[in-house]
Order: structure tokens, then C-alpha cells, then sequence
């Protein structure tokens, strides 16, 4: 016991003229101080130990902190530059996809500018002839004659004039497919562009593989007008959608199922204030385990040198990046359809 | 079931009391003991021999009552509980072989009783008392409940003891319900550690450094060289580390001693390798406050009424509570106001909050225990 409240006790027991009551008052309020002084006490000590303990815990704790932070650092900016690394890479690996669907427009984009080579040709040919039966009649003195040839001269011209500008158009589509987007918007017949790479895709096809034939079947809503898109970027993606569906009508026409015929069909739609674009197939469909991987980065089925793995993944982010949505109905040997929606409202 | 604690400090005085508890006609058939070593166990177990009477006996430091804290002394709680719901098994373990003896107890649980609650003291504070654990954990439900303190010196029942054994109290849960958790109160600080090098319970290193190293440079430990003999020091009271878990609190590990050839330090239960960890300071002293909290809620959803209570209360609460420790095991105590008895262990079983049963260090675990 404390020695003072100690003092008093023994004062309490001692005094005389205190009765028992108080006394034993007195004595159990003298204990309860006593046991609160020492619980006080107690606390004390233990709040300067826990005190000491802190202040060192919390020094340490800081400077070990400070060393995480400049490791954290560090790796922060090794990742830095990794990640500039990969953006790189990617960079790279887009265009190298790019290039690839190129490939796979090389021979269709060929057979659509024969055609006008074929009709300048023929036209400068006959129009060289023409020329030169115009000289004769000059000498002749035949201006009538001279005067009927030169307007089919014109004519002809104007017909090559027509077949170069329809050449020198490919040429410039071909040219915006593969530079890189610069994502600027702009009115566009979707119709008219998802016909166009429906052609080209068929015929890039034919030309690679003369045995390849499906029913092509498109049915292009009217009612559509220009919406607001980076041409080049929908472009790719429905030129991927309409190879893939080639490509599966193809693997499956390969198994030689009876009475199996390839169809790929092309469909735009107007809901609401929406666009609707869908690529359906006729092919084998896609199993359900990899479905969740078709949107994946590098995820491809094709065998190793026919396919990135990026269409499907680089579709994707071109339509998001349209604040649109593209899904996917799928069936087991029965076929797919991809399905875009795009805003029509969309004039960011 | 009725229930009365008796305490004297020697042998006789526990007869008196003893015969005097009886005079009611009251007819114990269990008595859970807790006596210094200084005390005469194997007198008091006669006495209580005579009478018929089974023992569940540890030794101890420090052992209280309701009626207060006591040194050297010895008191028992006493029960009348019928002996079909209850058995007492004592099972002596030799080094390595702690797991084992844990499925032996729960084994012996399992086939007694189709629901059986383990209240449990093993002796030797170095004994591996998660291993005692686990294996009775191996026998039966993860569920089941496990409570009880380690002691230092030895535990016994009628006419066997043991100085490396664990002791066993399997009573039939369908027949007396049981309710209780294990609480610490320190509080983590620090960042957390990582043990990457241990065996058993010693930790060799924390973060590839020596543990001793880190654990001084992170508490300012100033360690006093005379007590590394002592199977027990400061170390492990002031500064226990918190386990991470994956699910439920953490697990106290209180440091014990050290090794200075390779400065390795012993922990109060076993590690595993690769265990994030972080230090932690003692609890407020408003703790005492948020255990008595807890226990209310247990009255107050689980058990309304109790016959008994068993309190086993770390050793390290002592040193870090001080006086207000006592006050800790009344309050638990006084939430039924029924006979309690109980010691300041080395380590403790039993289940925190939102957790599974777990061996603890640090924790006030107790129980509450009513017959049906």
C-alpha cells in the first residue's frame, strides 16, 4: 500500500473517537484509493513503455516506408518504360494486322481495278485508232468525218477519264485501309461501305482460292442514312467479319457435308436511334469453351502464319471506341452472326 | 448442474473447504483444479479421490476465483454434472508426438460422445500446443469446440499426472452447452513482415534478416542477457506478433526466448514458413471494456443462463494489464454471476470472433457452461 494512505489506515485504526461504522467507511474508501492509485500507477509506466516503444516502431516504420517508396519508384518507372515498350509493340502489331487484312483485300482490290484497266485500255486503243483514221480524212478534206470522230474521241476520253478516276479511287481506299487511323469522323453510307467490302473481301477470296464459292446474300436497310464514323476503322471491322465468315463456310464446305451449301449473309438495320450491322454464316459455329476467348488479343483458331489473333480483339475496341456494341449469336455446326450496333446519334 | 469454487492455501484448507461446499448435501462428481506447485497435488487429488470425485488439474503461476487473484494457492471448481456427460483423459506425449496425442484425445471425443466439446490443458509451455490442436481438429468437425490454457509445470487427473502430457475434459454438447471466444485486444502496427526461414516455433529469420535483428530494431528491445535461461521473458508479453490469416482475426504468437548463436527466437506456437506477420503494442486499457462487451453479446444470443465459467487468461495480460487483468476475469465472471475459476496460461485455445479455433497467445479465452 502507498505509505502515505498507509498512514492514514493506521491513523483510522488507531483513532479513538471514530465509531466502527465510520471507521470501516473510512478504511474501505482509504483501499479503493489505494487501488485506484496503484491501477493509475500502473497505467503510467505502461503508457511511457508503450510511449518509447511507439516513437521507435513509428521511426522505423517511416524510414522502411521511405526505402518501399524509392523501390516502388524505381519499378514504377522500369514499368514506364515497359509499357512504352509495349505501346510500341502494339503500335507495331495493329499495323501488322492492318496489313494483313491487306493481304486478304490484295486480290479482290486487283480484280476491281481490272476492270477499268480493261476499259482504258480498250478505250485508248480504239480511241489511238480512231486518231489515226481522223488524220486520214483530214487529208482527205473531210471535215465532217473528221468532225464525227473527234466527239467519239471525246467520248472515249471521257469514258478513261471516268475508269481512271474508279482506279484511282481503289487505289486511295486501299491507301486509307492500311494508314494509320486518324479517327476522325465522318458522314458515311454504311450501305454503301459494307457493300464494298463485301465485294472485295468475296473476290479477294475467289482470287486466292479460284474453288472457293458461297451464296452471298446482303440486305441493306434503305432507310439508313449517313451516320457518323471513322470510315477506314468500320471498314476493317466488317471486312474481318465477312473473312471469318468466309473462312468458316470454307472449313466446313471442306468436310463435305452432304448437300451442305455456303452462305454468308450481310444485313443492315435501323432500330430506333441505332444501326445495326450483321455478318452471318452458315459455317460450324463457335464451341461454347472458346467463346469467351474470341475477343481476346492474339486468340486465333487459324493455323499458325493465316491469322493474328487481333481481328476480332482489334473489332472490338474500334466499336467501343464508337460507343457501340458488338455480340456474337453462335450455334454448334449450324453457324454464327456477329452483330454491330452503332449510334446513329453519335457525332462526338 | 450446480457449481461451487473453493480455494485455500494448503491442503487442509481445501479439505475444510471442501467437506463445508459438501455439507449442503451437494455431491460434485467433477473438479477442475488449478494449484501452484508448491501446493500438495497429489494430496489434494487423494482427498478428492476419496470422494469419488474426477480430476481435471493443471498447475499454475497465478490461479483466481470469483473472489479474487491468488499466488501459490490452490482453488477448484467444483461440479455436479452427471458423469454420462463428461469423461477426463490424460495423455502423455513425448517430443514430436504432440499431434498425435491431439488425435488420440479427439478420437477418444468422437467415440464417446456424437457431439463432444474439448476443454483442454497440455503441460510444458514449449509444447507445440497447435499441434495439440490440430490433431484433435484431425478427429472431428472443424467446428468443434475447443477451450483451455497451457500450463508450465504439469497436469493430472485422479492418480496420473504428466510433465509432458495433455489433459482433456470431452464433455457431450447435446447434454451441456457451452458458449465462449478467445480475445486479445493488441493492437497490429507496423508494416507487415514476412518469416522466411522457421522450424516449429522458432522463427530463424523475418525478411531474410536474423528475427532477433528486426524484432529489436522495430520495438527497441534492449534484451537482458540473464534471462535467456528463463523459459520465460518480457519479450514475449510486450510485443507478441499477429499472424495473418486468411479468413478471421489474427493468430498471437508471444516471443518466448532467444537463441544469441543465431539469434532465432522462440515463439509461443508454431510458424509456417512464408506467414506475413506485424508487431503489435498492448491493448488499451479500455479492452477490458470491449471483452465484458463481447461477453454480454454471447449472454445476450447464445447463453442467458450458465452454471459455471472457465477463464483462461494469457499470462502476458497480467504483465501488460497489470491490476486492471483481474478486473478483466470478473467482469466475464460477473456477466452470470456464477462460480468461475481459472489461471494466467501460456497459451490459450479457442475461438475468436468470426474465426475458427485457433491457439493462441495473449487471449483471454473463456467459457461459460450450462446442463440441459
Amino acid at each position: 500500500m502507498n505509505q502515505h494512505l498507509q498512514h492514514i489506515l493506521d491513523f483510522i485504526e488507531s483513532a479513538k473517537h471514530l465509531s466502527e461504522d465510520e471507521k470501516t467507511a473510512l478504511l474501505k474508501s482509504v483501499k479503493s484509493a489505494d487501488k485506484e492509485l496503484l491501477i493509475s500507477e500502473f497505467k503510467l509506466e505502461r503508457t511511457e513503455k508503450v510511449k518509447r516503444t511507439t516513437a521507435i516502431l513509428l521511426e522505423e516504420t517511416i524510414e522502411e516506408l521511405e526505402q518501399k517508396r524509392k523501390a516502388i519508384e524505381d519499378s514504377n518507372d522500369a514499368l514506364q518504360k515497359s509499357l512504352q515498350e509495349l505501346k510500341a509493340a502494339q503500335s507495331q502489331l495493329i499495323q501488322s494486322e492492318k496489313m494483313a487484312s491487306l493481304g486478304e483485300l490484295t486480290a479482290g482490290i486487283a480484280h476491281e481495278i481490272q476492270n477499268p484497266l480493261n476499259f482504258v485500255n480498250n478505250f485508248s486503243e480504239v480511241s489511238k485508232e480512231l486518231l489515226e483514221e481522223m488524220l486520214e480524212e483530214i487529208e482527205n478534206g473531210d471535215m465532217e468525218e473528221v468532225n464525227t470522230i473527234a466527239q467519239d474521241v471525246i467520248q472515249n476520253l471521257e469514258k478513261i477519264n471516268h475508269h481512271g478516276k474508279r482506279a484511282d479511287g481503289i487505289v486511295k481506299g486501299m491507301l486509307q485501309h492500311s494508314r494509320s487511323s486518324s479517327g476522325t469522323k465522318e458522314d458515311t453510307d454504311i450501305n454503301v461501305l459494307v457493300d464494298e467490302y463485301l465485294r472485295l473481301a468475296y473476290h479477294g477470296l475467289r482470287a486466292k482460292d479460284k474453288s472457293f464459292n458461297a451464296t452471298l446474300e446482303s440486305n441493306f436497310d434503305d432507310s439508313i442514312k449517313h451516320i457518323n464514323i471513322t470510315p477506314q476503322d468500320i471498314g476493317r471491322v466488317v471486312l474481318n467479319l465477312i473473312t471469318n465468315a468466309f473462312y468458316a463456310v470454307n472449313e466446313k464446305k471442306k468436310m463435305q457435308i452432304e448437300g451442305y451449301k455456303p452462305k454468308v449473309s450481310v444485313e443492315t438495320k435501323k432500330i430506333k436511334d441505332q444501326v445495326e450491322i450483321r455478318v452471318s454464316d452458315n459455317g460450324n459455329g463457335i464451341p461454347k469453351k472458346l467463346l469467351d476467348k474470341i475477343f481476346q488479343p492474339f486468340f486465333t483458331t487459324k493455323p499458325t502464319g493465316q491469322g493474328t489473333g487481333l481481328g476480332l480483339s482489334l473489332s472490338y475496341d474500334i466499336i467501343k471506341s464508337h460507343d457501340g456494341d458488338i455480340k456474337v449469336n453462335t450455334k454448334e455446326n449450324e453457324g454464327t452472326a456477329f452483330i454491330i450496333t452503332l449510334p446513329t446519334t453519335n457525332n462526338a | 448442474m450446480k457449481a461451487k469454487s473453493i480455494q485455500g492455501a494448503s491442503t487442509s484448507e481445501i479439505k475444510i473447504a471442501l467437506d463445508k461446499s459438501m455439507e449442503d448435501g451437494f455431491a460434485p462428481t467433477v473438479a477442475i483444479v488449478f494449484i501452484s506447485v508448491k501446493q500438495d497435488r497429489e494430496a489434494v487429488s487423494k482427498i478428492l479421490d476419496k470422494k469419488g470425485i474426477q480430476i481435471f488439474g493443471a498447475t499454475t503461476i497465478a490461479e483466481f476465483t470469483e473472489e479474487g487473484v491468488t499466488s501459490n494457492h490452490i482453488v477448484i471448481l467444483l461440479l455436479d454434472m452427471n458423469p454420462a456427460y463428461f469423461k477426463i483423459v490424460i495423455k502423455n506425449y513425448q517430443y514430436g508426438e504432440a499431434l498425435n496425442s491431439g488425435r488420440y484425445i479427439g478420437n477418444f471425443g468422437k467415440t464417446t460422445f456424437k457431439h463432444p466439446a474439448f476443454i483442454i490443458s497440455g503441460s510444458n509451455m514449449e509444447a507445440p500446443g497447435e499441434l495439440i490442436m490440430h490433431g484433435i481438429l484431425n478427429e472431428v468437425d472443424e467446428k468443434t469446440r475447443i477451450i483451455g490454457g497451457m500450463t508450465g509445470d504439469a497436469v493430472f487427473t485422479n492418480n496420473k499426472e504428466g510433465k509432458q502430457a495433455v489433459l482433456a475434459l470431452i464433455i457431450d454438447e447435446t447434454k451441456v452447452k457451452l458458449a465462449g471466444e478467445a480475445v486479445s485486444g493488441w493492437k497490429a502496427v507496423g508494416t507487415e513482415k514476412i518469416i522466411t526461414q522457421c522450424n516449429g516455433p522458432w522463427i530463424q529469420t523475418i525478411n531474410d534478416k536474423p528475427a532477433i535483428e528486426v524484432v529489436k530494431k522495430f520495438t527497441g528491445l534492449e534484451i537482458d542477457e540473464h534471462v535467456l535461461d528463463d523459459g520465460y521473458s518480457n519479450l514475449g508479453t510486450t510485443f507478441p506478433i499477429q499472424i495473418q490469416q486468411e479468413k478471421g482475426a489474427p493468430v498471437m504468437r508471444p516471443f518466448l526466448k532467444y537463441n544469441p548463436k543465431n539469434g532465432a527466437i522462440l515463439c509461443g506456437g508454431s510458424l509456417i514458413k512464408g506467414s506475413s506477420f506485424r508487431f503489435s503494442l498492448p491493448p488499451d486499457f479500455e479492452v477490458v471494456d470491449a471483452v465484458v462487451e463481447s461477453a454480454q453479446e454471447i449472454k445476450q444470443n447464445e447463453l442467458s443462463d450458465a452454471d459455471a465459467i472457465l477463464i483462461f487468461s494469457c499470462i502476458g495480460r497480467k504483465v501488460s494489464l497489470g491490476p486492471m487483468a483481474f478486473e478483466e476475469v470478473l467482469s466475464i465472471q460477473k456477466i452470470w454471476d456464477k462460480p468461475m475459476a481459472g489461471f494466467f496460461s501460456m497459451g490459450e485455445f479457442g475461438k475468436t470472433k468470426n474465426g475458427n479455433t485457433q491457439f493462441h497467445g495473449t487471449t483471454i479465452s473463456w467459457v461459460a457452461l450450462k446442463e440441459k
